[in-house]
């Protein structure tokens, strides 16, 4: 195979079933959405149900359905250590208390399984 | 425990934290919440909004320079885009206890060699020279090179300063 600099040969990105740990469990999830034409963003209690993902939100915080969020979980301090899911989709209502993020696209990183590109 | 971690007790312990979680109050740069979060969080959470108008939120490493926020990105990522169309920025660090310190600011993208050799050298002792981090790269030597063509090929990378505006502190 013939090496293209425009290419890049390593890659950190995994796909969602190599982090079901993380999404089952998550130290920490953040919810932002925009308030205002503002950035905004607070941290949630989140959970998978099937495909579905789940969020509680604070109290006080009023997100419309149908808002376009983007929902973060990761995990790490240290290089090798950083990984995550980066949810973005629109929210709806799930019932007690609950909101589902309808997810459009899932993005999945884990700097220990940095590797070169399969060819 | 996690919030979502199996058992419905921890499960529930953690819905309980919510419904009591506070996005917080107003907080002054010097308050000792604020300065404690930024000293020990490893992480910040960068919030930004698209031309288009859609949220983003990225983890990213990040060192306090004279009071800015400094992170690490390459020029094409999304976060880097957003910040030239809107620089509105929100930053959350995690403190002691729960605690969630929330930084407003307006962000811009440097790519000159001085700011990026002061990074880097604040960087140094937060993410490589402490005990707990070169026991971590010793433990990874093996996968250090992998990492160095990693860096090689991101070569666009430059720095978001952060100039905070407001804090707030709370659990959320």
């Amino acid at each position: 195979m013939r090496y293209d600099a425009r290419v890049k040969q390593i890659t950190r990105a995994v796909g969602l079933e190599d982090l079901r740990d993380l999404v089952e469990a998550p130290p920490s999830a953040y919810l932002a959405y925009v308030a205002e034409g503002a950035p905004e963003a607070v941290r949630v209690a989140s959970r998978r149900d099937g495909e579905r993902w789940l969020v509680t939100l604070p109290p006080g915080t009023s997100i419309p359905d149908g808002a376009r969020v983007v929902l973060l979980i990761d995990d790490g301090e240290f290089y090798f250590e950083l990984r995550g899911v980066r949810v973005r989709g629109t929210l709806r209502e799930a019932g007690d208390g609950t909101r589902e993020v309808v997810p459009e696209k899932i993005v999945c990183w884990d700097y220990g399984s940095m590797r070169r590109r399969a060819p | 425990m996690t919030p979502s971690g199996a058992p419905d007790g921890a499960r529930a312990a953690a819905a309980a934290r919510m419904a009591t979680a506070d996005p917080g109050g107003a907080a002054r740069a010097g308050d000792t919440r604020v300065r404690d979060a930024l000293r020990r969080a490893m992480i910040a959470r960068i919030a930004t909004v698209s031309a288009s108008g859609g949220p983003l939120i990225m983890p990213l490493y990040f060192v306090v320079l004279d009071g800015r926020i400094y992170m690490n990105n390459a020029a094409t990522s999304p976060t880097v885009r957003n910040i030239a169309a809107r620089p509105h920025v929100l930053v959350l660090f995690e403190g002691r206890d729960g605690e969630v310190v929330r930084v407003r600011g307006t962000a811009r993208y440097l790519r000159d060699a001085a700011t990026m050799r002061r990074v880097t050298r604040a960087s140094l002792p937060k993410y490589v020279l402490r005990p707990r981090a070169l026991w971590f790269w010793l433990r990874n030597l093996s996968r250090v090179s992998t990492r160095s063509q990693y860096t090689r090929e991101r070569t666009d990378t430059g720095m978001i300063e952060v100039t905070p505006e407001s804090y707030a502190v709370g659990t959320a």
